[in-house]
C-alpha cells in the first residue's frame, strides 16, 4: 500500500465517520427520543474519562435533549417557522464566532444546578423563538408569560419531574414582582387548557401586531392584545354556554376574527349546512378569518365542514393544525384557519353548491318489533347525544330556543320509528324531559301553548330549574284537589291522575325520582292521604285542613 | 368525485402542514452557553473582570450592581457588551428571537 492509498483511506475514513454523524443526526430529528440515549453515553463518557470536551459534550447534550424533545413536541401546535432544532454553542473566548450582535450568551453552571439550567435555557429558548417577526412591537411581559406558559406545557408533557421546582421557584423568579408577567402567564394556562394559546391566540396576536406595524392602531396595541385575550378567555367551556352569536366573533381595525367550534351532529349534509350559514353570516357582518376548531377524534368531520365553508367563494384555507387541546379540554384537537381573500372579498359573490357533500345517517339501531324497554339508562344516554347533536345543528347560535315541533319533526327523521313509548314516556316532552342536558321554555296558554327546548347552560341552572319544575308541580296539584274535592274535600286519587293529565300534561312524575303517582304525592307536604280499602285504587287525597287557609 | 378531491385537498394540505413543521427541525437555533472557566477568561479578555470584583459592572436591564454569583449572562448590542443579572426577566428581555 502506497502513501496515496493511505492518505485515501485515511480520507476515507472520515468521510465515512463524517456520513455516518449526518446520518446519526437525521436520525436523532426524526425520532427524538433517541436523543436522551446520546446525551446517556457523552455522561457515561465523562464521569469515565475527565477530559473537559466530553464533559462540555455531556452538558450540551443534555440541554438539547429537553430543549428539543420539548420544542418539537410542541412544534406541531405552534405556527410552522417558530420553532427550530436548538443546538448548543459553546462560547470558549471574546473571538468566538456566536458573539453576534443581539445574540444573548447564557452562563451555565454543570453541576451546580443542572434542573436550573434546563429550565432556564428552555425559557430563553422559547422567549426567543415566539413571534419572530413582531416580537419588536409586543409588549415583553405578553411574550414573556406565553413562553413561560408554553414551557410548562413543554415540561408537562415531556419532563414532568421539573413542574415542582418550575411552579415554585422558577416562575417566582421569572415574574417576581412583575405582575403583567404572572398574569399573562396565568391567562395564557387557562387559554392552553382549551388549545386556543398555540392555535388561534398566538396566531391572531401576531397577525394583529403585523398589520399594525405601520399602522397608527399600533400605539393601541397592547390595548388590543388584551381585548382580544378576554375575548379568548370567554371560551372557557363554563363561559361558553350561551353566549350569544356576535360573541363568537371579535372585530378590531387591525384583525377580525371569528369561532366555529364543530361537533359532529348525527346527520352530516343538515350540520354542515348549518356551519356554513353560521359562517356566512359571519362574513356579512365583516368578520375576515374564522377559526375552525374540533376534536381530533371528530377531525374526519371537521375536513368536511372545512371542505364545505370553502364553497363560499371569497373564503380561502389558510393552515389546518393540531390543537394542543380540544375545545373541551381533552388532549389534542384540530383546527383550520380559513381567511377571506382580500381580493374576492371586495366582490359579492353566492356560494357553490353544496350537493356533492356526502350524507351519513346515524341512527340508533332498534328492534323491529317495539318491545319494553330494558335498559331506559342505556337509551337515554344514545337519546341524549341524538337530541344534543340535533339541537346544535339546528341553532343559529349558542343558547337559541328551539321549537319542540320543529324538534320532533327532525328527530323523527333522525330515529325511524321513533315513538315516546319505546323511550318510556306519553309523549314527546316526557321524554325529554328525562334528559338532563336539555331545558324547556313553555310559552302562551291553551291552544296557543307552544314549548321550546335549548341545551342547558349549567348546573347551577339545572337545580334550579328542578326546584321551579317540582314547586310548580306541587302548586298545581294542590290548585287541583282543592278544586274538585268532594265531602271534606277528598278526591280519589285515579281521578287525581286524569286531571293533572289534562290540565297539566306535561307533568310526569318519573322526573322527579318517584316509581308511582302515589309515591310522588305522598311527598307533597300539604297534601294528605288516606286509605280506603286494599291497594291504590282506593286511595283518597286532600289539603291538609292546617293550610286550607293558606292556599 | 368532486367531494373526493376536495376532501383529498384538504387531507393533503393536514399534511402539508405537518411537513412543513417538520422541515423546521432541520433549522437551527443556535443557544449559546458559556461555563464560569471560559467567562472569566472572557472578562479578562475584554478588560472588564477587575470592574466585575469592584462591583462597577450593573444589569443592562434592571440596572443591578453585578457580582460573580448573580451574573447570568450577556448580550452584544451594537458591539458592546450588556451583562445580566440572574432575574430571569432580564435575560427574557435581551434574548434576540
Amino acid at each position: 500500500m502506497n502513501t496515496l492509498e493511505i492518505l485515501l483511506l485515511v480520507l476515507a475514513i472520515f468521510g465515512g465517520v463524517d456520513l455516518a454523524g449526518k446520518g446519526f443526526g437525521l436520525v436523532l430529528i426524526t425520532f427524538p427520543r433517541l436523543m436522551s440515549a446520546q446525551s446517556k453515553l457523552w455522561r457515561l463518557l465523562a464521569d469515565s474519562v475527565t477530559i473537559p470536551f466530553f464533559r462540555r459534550k455531556a452538558v450540551a447534550t443534555q440541554i438539547e435533549e429537553v430543549l428539543n424533545q420539548t420544542a418539537f413536541r410542541l412544534q406541531q401546535y405552534l405556527p410552522s417557522g417558530w420553532v427550530k432544532r436548538a443546538k448548543v454553542r459553546w462560547v470558549r473566548n471574546s473571538q468566538a464566532p456566536q458573539l453576534r450582535d443581539g445574540k444573548i450568551v447564557l452562563r451555565v453552571r454543570p453541576g451546580v444546578n443542572t434542573d436550573h439550567n434546563l429550565m432556564q435555557t428552555l425559557w430563553i429558548y422559547f422567549r426567543g423563538a415566539l413571534f419572530p417577526n413582531t416580537r419588536d412591537i409586543l409588549p415583553d411581559e405578553l411574550v414573556s408569560g406565553a413562553a413561560l406558559a408554553i414551557a410548562r406545557a413543554g415540561l408537562e408533557e415531556s419532563h414532568p419531574y421539573l413542574l415542582g421546582e418550575f411552579d415554585t421557584v422558577f416562575i417566582q423568579q421569572v415574574a417576581g414582582d412583575k405582575q403583567m408577567v404572572l398574569d399573562h402567564f396565568a391567562d395564557c394556562v387557562r387559554l392552553n387548557e382549551y388549545g386556543l394559546l398555540m392555535g388561534p391566540f398566538l396566531r391572531e396576536i401576531d397577525y394583529v401586531a403585523n398589520n399594525s406595524r405601520f399602522h397608527s392602531e399600533r400605539a393601541e396595541l397592547p390595548t388590543t392584545i388584551e381585548t382580544i385575550l378576554s375575548h379568548m378567555l370567554g371560551f372557557q367551556p363554563f363561559l361558553r354556554k350561551n353566549k350569544p352569536e356576535h360573541d363568537w366573533s371579535y372585530q378590531g381595525s387591525c384583525s377580525s376574527y371569528g369561532f366555529l367550534l364543530v361537533s359532529k351532529p348525527p346527520d352530516f349534509r343538515p350540520g354542515i349546512e348549518a356551519y356554513v350559514k353560521r359562517v356566512q353570516e359571519k362574513l356579512r357582518r365583516g368578520i375576515d378569518r374564522i377559526y375552525v376548531v374540533g376534536r381530533y377524534e371528530e377531525r374526519d368531520f371537521l375536513f368536511r365542514v372545512t371542505n364545505a365553508l370553502l364553497s363560499i367563494r371569497e373564503l380561502k384555507g389558510l393552515e389546518i393544525f393540531p390543537l394542543f387541546r380540544d375545545y373541551r379540554g381533552e388532549p389534542n384537537g384540530v383546527g383550520a384557519l380559513l381567511a377571506v381573500d382580500k381580493l374576492l372579498g371586495k366582490f359579492k359573490l353566492s356560494a357553490r353548491s353544496l350537493e356533492s357533500l356526502p350524507i351519513q345517517n346515524y341512527t340508533i339501531p332498534l328492534p323491529e318489533e317495539i318491545e319494553p324497554i330494558r335498559d331506559t339508562a342505556e337509551i337515554s344516554r344514545d337519546l341524549a347525544k341524538i337530541a344534543e347533536d340535533l339541537i346544535v345543528q339546528l341553532s343559529d347560535y349558542e343558547g337559541a330556543w328551539i321549537s319542540l315541533a320543529e324538534f320532533g319533526t327532525e328527530l323523527r327523521k333522525q330515529i325511524s320509528g321513533f315513538t315516546p313509548q319505546r323511550y318510556g314516556g306519553r309523549n314527546l316532552i316526557s321524554v325529554l324531559r328525562k334528559l338532563d342536558g336539555l331545558e324547556f321554555d313553555e310559552r302562551g296558554t291553551g291552544p296557543a301553548k307552544a314549548v321550546f327546548v335549548r341545551m342547558r347552560s349549567n348546573g347551577q341552572n339545572s337545580q334550579q330549574n328542578y326546584d321551579d319544575q317540582l314547586r310548580s308541580a306541587h302548586t298545581k296539584i294542590t290548585e287541583i284537589v282543592r278544586k274538585y274535592g268532594r265531602e271534606g274535600g277528598w278526591i280519589f286519587l285515579g281521578q287525581l291522575g286524569h286531571l293533572l293529565k289534562i290540565e297539566f300534561p306535561e307533568f310526569d312524575y318519573s322526573r322527579f325520582a318517584a316509581a308511582s303517582f302515589h309515591e310522588f304525592i305522598g311527598r307533597i307536604d300539604l297534601i294528605e292521604l288516606e286509605e280506603r280499602g286494599e291497594g291504590h285504587s282506593k286511595t283518597y287525597v286532600r289539603v291538609k285542613e292546617a293550610h286550607i287557609a293558606d292556599i | 368525485m368532486r367531494s373526493t378531491i376536495l376532501n383529498l385537498r384538504v387531507h393533503l394540505s393536514a399534511v402539508w402542514t405537518r411537513w412543513l413543521s417538520f422541515l423546521g427541525r432541520f433549522q437551527k437555533a443556535d443557544v449559546s452557553l458559556i461555563t464560569d472557566h471560559d467567562l472569566t477568561n472572557l472578562l479578562k479578555e475584554i478588560g472588564q473582570f477587575n470592574a466585575l470584583v469592584n462591583g462597577e459592572l450593573r444589569c443592562a436591564h434592571c440596572n443591578t450592581v453585578l457580582t460573580f454569583e448573580n451574573l447570568a449572562g450577556f448580550v452584544i448590542k451594537e458591539g458592546r457588551y450588556a451583562f445580566l443579572c440572574d432575574a430571569k426577566i432580564c435575560l427574557g428581555a435581551m434574548s434576540s428571537p
